[in-house]
């Protein structure tokens, strides 16, 4: 029984509100309904006071001193045993940050969203690092365990380098010495680096496999010499079984660092030690390093890795959305495939932007929202679109002369585009109304939100005109 | 209505907390990229949008959920990177680092640098810039690259309800009490931009302080549109 009367009150309570915020509505209008009255949510109602909870501070502000005492007015004419109105915020509410955002502006999907695809390895470098000593742990760049051999996408442009590599990782007599695997940015070298060391630390346990960038190698010299320290640095080098350096590039020009790096690599390839060096360019077309340096370089196997095709760029764009177990219609991978040619990383940085865009907002992946979360990349620049611009693509469009556009004739066949024009001038630029009325003949700003409110409407009854609206918003953002 | 509230000269705090960001669908998946972490794609993600549209606003509410250090673009090296990464002992969690403004990097090869660094550290970096990451003009390869893979989210142009919020919020911010009427006289009359609400907004305080004025339609149409 108490539960039933309970929820009758309950029910009372929010027809009550619900009343209220009619009333409010009509009496403020919908513009100040829509940005300060709807956030609003009740949240109870005790010894004569109503609770009502808004998301931030300044609207508590705000809704406290321009419609507190309507609220009040409005609430007593509903309910007469209420004496006040109690409006906090959710910020407040929570108090914490582990309360989580429980006001209802988060429009998020909060930790969730991304867990499909998400930074699975965050514990398992330490775990690999406890493996080696404490000098190694040091030394050796941490592996990513998202670069394994069983996830490169193998296609003609990469399968030599992708070949020679697994050789490194698998054999015990690797016939060549150094592996110098070179291509331009992003087509995964460093994928490849990686899983060599990730599987000779899993086969080879006791193996000291030290990976790291030219640039820490670097790094490491320079701090030993200004500690005075190179003996114990050429010691950590000498000793281990394989040595991989990346990006070698970095080194180029830097004399002492080289220097020291070719004695290294020397004593290594001399002693049987395996040695793999990844470049942007061959050792030949290296600039800025030695003679005698690129000549060593390219004594064992040199692997370029070359530029992507269709096919392999469409190949690795659907192993990874399986292994995001992303919701991509094919369209959309073939379209990506298509547009972005420049490198895999950039192939596959586009792909995890459009799926995070996906899962933060909530929305599906289409064609079209592919082309408008990635339009930086698809398009070759960004220009603002200007209202001449505009006057001109929907005169066109609509078969009127240009001179229209600014005429003072009202007839519909004339007066509708120029609406339209007003519309988009609004959606497409920042201009003020009264800027985009003057453009117009001469126009109050009055007249162009009257043509917003007009197209706006027309959009919502007619499927065809908002077809054409929404083409030429199309053709005007390029 | 209570007495009339004048604002201190120049002093005065933005609310910048998570709850203070007006959510709207052009900033939508911004706020929403700061409410994941630590559950980011990658390590480095991107706020891009134009002048004054709260890309700091975002940083500060993200480093307040991170506790993530302000990088300086104006004082960070290569040689410096390494001690300005160091995360102080007793710290909890991933590591952090927050970089306001790539545009103030010139050093192509320290910004490439940074990325492999906090990527090798296993924390996370969230930038801001003015445009997006291709736009940049950067030309270092290595960096252009990473950048276009980081997870980049765009803030749009204002819509309509965004603005009449931001400009209430900047009133607010100051402490300067207005009436419906006075946004309701702006809104339609403004450039339809952050910056231009900026601008009025200041513009407005200071006018109000110099005349010892409440911000009134008069005055707006005086200050803003003569």
């Amino acid at each position: 029984m108490l539960m039933n009367l309970g929820g009758a009150m309950e029910q009372r309570l929010s027809a009550q509100w619900a009343r209220v915020r009619a009333r409010m509505r009509s009496e403020f209008g919908e513009t100040a309904f829509q940005s300060w009255l709807k956030p609003l949510t009740f949240k109870g109602f005790h010894n004569g006071v109503v609770h009502l909870l808004v998301p931030t501070r300044f609207m508590q502000n705000w809704i406290e001193s321009q419609y507190g005492d309507r609220l009040l007015e409005l609430w007593r004419s509903e309910n007469p045993s209420v004496t006040a109105i109690d409006v906090v915020h959710s910020a407040t509410s929570s108090a914490s940050h582990s309360a989580g955002h429980s006001g209802g502006h988060s429009a998020t999907h909060g930790a969730s969203g991304f867990s499909a695809h998400g930074r699975d390895g965050a514990a398992a470098p330490s775990a690999n690092t406890d493996a080696l000593n404490s000098f190694d742990a040091g030394l050796c760049a941490p592996l990513d365990p998202r670069f394994r051999f069983d996830n490169f996408i193998v296609g003609k442009p990469n399968e030599l380098a992708f070949a020679a590599a697994r050789r490194v990782a698998e054999a015990d007599n690797v016939p060549f010495n150094p592996l110098f695997l070179f291509g331009g940015v992003g087509l995964g070298k460093t994928h490849l680096m990686h899983a060599i060391a990730a599987q000779l630390r899993e086969s080879a346990p006791e193996k000291r496999v030290l990976y790291l960038s030219a640039e820490k190698f670097m790094y490491q010299f320079i701090r030993a010499l200004r500690y005075k320290d190179t003996m114990a640095f050429k010691e950590q080098f000498r000793s281990v079984d394989v040595l991989m350096i990346d990006d070698v590039q970095f080194i180029a020009g830097k004399d002492n660092t080289q220097e020291e790096f070719f004695h290294t690599f020397n004593a290594l390839v001399d002693q049987n030690r395996q040695v793999v060096i990844s470049a942007d360019k061959s050792p030949a077309e290296l600039e800025g390093i030695e003679d005698r340096m690129k000549s060593r370089l390219g004594w064992g196997l040199v692997a370029e890795i070359h530029s992507t095709t269709y096919e392999l760029r469409l190949g690795i764009l659907q192993s990874k959305a399986e292994q995001m177990s992303a919701d991509i219609p094919p369209k959309v991978l073939e379209f990506l495939a298509h547009k972005i040619t420049s490198n895999v990383r950039e192939l596959e940085g586009a792909l995890n932007r459009l799926v995070a865009y996906a899962n933060l907002v909530g929305r599906s992946i289409t064609l079209e929202t592919a082309q408008e979360v990635l339009h930086d990349l698809l398009r070759a620049n960004d220009r603002r679109v200007t209202i001449e611009e505009i006057q001109k693509r929907v005169a066109e469009h609509f078969n009127v002369k240009l001179s229209e556009m600014h005429s003072a004739r009202r007839s519909r066949g004339i007066a509708r585009p120029r609406q339209v024009a007003m519309y988009l001038s609004k959606q497409l630029t920042a201009r003020s109304l009264p800027e985009i009325g003057r453009k117009f003949g001469g126009r109050d700003h009055t007249t162009v939100m009257h043509a917003v409110r007009k197209v706006d409407e027309l959009k919502q009854s007619d499927s065809s005109f908002a077809e054409d609206v929404e083409l030429l918003r199309r053709m005007l953002e390029g | 209505m209570i007495g009339r509230q004048f604002p201190l000269a120049l002093e005065f705090l933005p609310a910048l907390g998570r709850a203070d960001f007006l959510i709207a669908p052009c900033n939508q998946a911004a706020a929403a990229l700061v409410d994941a972490w630590p559950d980011w794609p990658g390590p480095h993600a991107l706020v891009y949008g134009p002048h004054a549209c709260g890309k700091t606003h975002l940083v500060t509410a993200w480093r307040e959920k991170s506790g993530a250090s302000l990088l300086d673009p104006a004082r960070l090296t290569v040689d410096g990177l390494g001690d300005a990464l160091d995360v102080a002992p007793g710290t909890v969690g991933p590591p952090a680092w927050a970089l306001d403004g790539l545009e103030e990097i010139a050093d192509e090869p320290l910004l490439f640098h940074l990325l492999n660094s906090v990527r090798e550290r296993q924390g996370s970096l969230l930038m801001t810039a003015r445009a997006a990451p291709s736009r940049l003009n950067f030309t270092l390869p290595d960096l252009t690259s990473r950048l276009a893979a980081a997870t980049a989210v765009v803030i749009e142009p204002p819509d309509d309800d965004l603005l009449a919020g931001l400009l209430i919020k900047l009133f607010m911010d100051r402490h300067l009490t207005v009436d419906p009427d006075v946004v309701a006289y702006i809104l339609p009359r403004i450039e339809r931009s952050f910056a231009a609400i900026h601008q009025a907004v200041t513009a407005l305080d200071r006018a109000g302080l110099a005349a010892k004025r409440r911000v009134t339609v008069a005055l707006v149409r005086q200050v803003l549109f003569q």
